[in-house]
């Protein structure tokens, strides 16, 4: 017997590696979490510097952005309710205990990511029964030894939430959020929706917004041509910003207090000895 | 008495797995032949049977007693004067339904131990074989039971699927030296080339009514247990139909079949099999 016959180990090797397919860690593979690297950047450390001028077009282009303000709370309450499912806290007793157990027992690599789906509350409010018709939000999120990655992304999925009183609002599309936790914390939390909502005739019209949950604020990115502002205005305010007030407007240097008089066409922003008037 | 019964367990069940059944005989397990066509072995722990040209075929047959198929094949397709080379390819399944008819788990672990051998005839009194063994282990949980509750959380496990699986490479080295018709001596080494596991789970947890969760997990381990390889000397008297052989070892205990390495806390363990050839 002088022959050699390549073919059984050729076979061997291939019925192995069969039934260690069975334990193949290819049906687990993570989605690739989006980007949202420069969007946090750009709230974190706007470019503008603020004069009278520029005072000026931030506060006129947040006027014709009254509405974004609206739809952000919105959003922000919509979602604050999925996201709490997801959060480190939440997790402790799950993911948490398992990364301990191992990483102590084993020189170990470990991740894991959730799906977290949560159901829109509907015409009728949150008591109301559960029910599929009125949509709901997907978000993804993942994790790893480090902790959770501060990225989420999903959408909403015709999410029926009461808005104003009586309206209702139907909320589709894609949905991106930078959640300041664990690696990440001390930066803003910041959301990029991309989708659909009602206007104010009930329409359904397309819509896109980012905006960033800074301690009880919600705040814009405002673009003009001196460079970028943040604009942060209380959440207590969002619902009669054009009645005038204040805000917090963020440029290259310093945080400036602002006054705006109704209709936001006049106002005062100061910090320090500085004050800007337009 | 722990360390008696654990010597005599290793003994019986062949602790070096890869060497048990060494005889005088050209056709045993650290060289790379088979038995003759219908040549039958019976040790305490097996039985092999040549099956065709080259091929045989066994099983440790006190597994499949106790509701555990296990069952390998040996084919030395390559020798001449001086070379064989052999492949060794098993598998075992266990599962606990075949145990407990009313288990709810679908839980099956399957080992698939592989190994690729070589023998040199130096002499005709004197021959080295080196060889490669790879086990792959893998268990997949199935279902599990449904609405368990989350251990310490609030959240209740809708449902859960996980596997898990291990993986060890080795390096087999034996020398042979025959001392007459009747009596070998044989030094054999086993080293660990390398050990390591992995895993997959995915929860479903109703974290509230509006809330759930689908967590995926993976992980991965170098599973170091701080044995690294074993040493051992041996007799082996080879009569027509009896073979005995007496020896001992020191280093790693290799786990038979699952082929994973175990640190021993004794200096020395004995080596004792037995077998019948019909």
């Amino acid at each position: 017997m002088n022959r050699p016959r390549p073919l059984l180990p050729l076979v061997a090797c291939s019925a192995a590696a069969l039934v260690a397919g069975c334990r193949t860690d290819d049906d687990f593979a993570p989605p690739t979490p989006p980007d949202m690297s420069a969007l946090v950047s750009a709230y974190a450390a706007p470019t503008g510097r603020l004069d009278a001028e520029a005072a000026l077009e931030v506060v006129q282009g947040l006027a014709a952005r009254a509405g974004d303000l609206k739809k952000a709370l919105l959003l922000t309450t919509s979602i604050v309710s999925a996201v709490k499912g997801v959060e480190p806290d939440s997790m402790a007793t799950t993911e948490g205990g398992l990364v301990t157990t191992r990483t102590q027992a084993l020189n170990a690599i470990f991740e894991f990511w959730q799906e977290v789906q949560w159901a829109c509350y509907g015409p009728d409010g949150a008591e109301a029964p559960i029910d599929p018709q009125w949509g709901r939000i997907s978000l993804n999120t993942l994790g790893g030894q480090a902790g959770l990655y501060p990225v989420a992304w999903g959408g909403f999925e015709r999410c029926v939430m009461p808005f104003e009183g009586e309206r209702l609002q139907v909320i589709n599309g894609d949905l991106k959020a930078h959640i300041p936790w664990g690696e990440a914390e001390g930066q803003p939390f910041v959301l990029d929706f991309d989708g659909s909502w009602l206007d104010d005739a009930g329409d359904e019209v397309s819509a896109r917004i980012d905006f960033a949950v800074i301690g009880e604020s919600l705040a814009l990115l405002q673009t003009t041509s001196s460079g970028s502002f943040r604009v942060d205005v209380a959440i207590e305010s969002i619902q009669d910003i054009l009645a005038g007030g204040g805000l917090t407007l963020k440029d290259a240097d310093s945080e400036w207090r602002c006054t705006v008089s109704p209709g936001l066409d006049g106002g005062a922003c100061s910090v320090g000895e500085r004050t800007v008037q337009w | 008495m722990t360390a008696a019964c654990a010597t005599a367990l290793l003994g019986t069940f062949g602790a070096r797995d890869a060497h048990a059944g060494h005889s005088a005989d050209p056709d045993v397990d650290y060289l790379a032949e088979t038995l003759d066509q219908w040549d039958f072995r019976l040790s305490l722990t097996r039985v092999d049977v040549g099956v065709y040209e080259n091929v045989s075929v066994g099983s440790y047959y006190w597994l499949p007693l106790i509701k555990v198929p296990e069952v390998h094949a040996r084919w030395t397709f390559f020798q001449d004067a001086r070379w064989a080379v052999a492949a060794q390819l098993g598998y075992m399944r266990v599962e606990p339904k075949d145990f407990d008819k009313a288990a709810e788990s679908d839980a099956k672990l399957q080992i698939v131990p592989f190994e690729l051998l070589a023998t040199y005839t130096v002499r005709d009194d004197l021959r080295a074989s080196l060889g490669f063994a790879y086990t792959e282990s893998a268990v997949s949980s199935g279902q599990l039971a449904k609405s368990s509750k989350a251990s310490g959380g609030d959240g209740v496990v809708d449902s859960a699927e996980a596997s898990l699986g291990a993986s060890t490479g080795r390096l087999d080295a034996a020398f042979e030296w025959r001392l007459g018709d009747v009596l070998a001596l044989s030094a054999e080494a086993q080293a660990l080339l390398f050990q390591n596991a992995g895993g997959a789970a995915t929860e479903t947890i109703q974290v509230d009514p509006r809330t759930q969760i689908v967590l995926h997990q993976k992980g991965s381990a170098d599973l170091n247990t701080g044995a690294r390889g074993n040493l051992g000397f041996g007799a082996t008297w080879a009569w027509e139909h009896f073979h005995a052989k007496l020896g001992v070892y020191r280093g790693a205990i290799v786990v038979p079949i699952l082929g994973t390495f175990l640190r021993n806390p004794w200096p020395l363990l004995p080596e004792v099999d037995l077998s019948w050839r019909f």
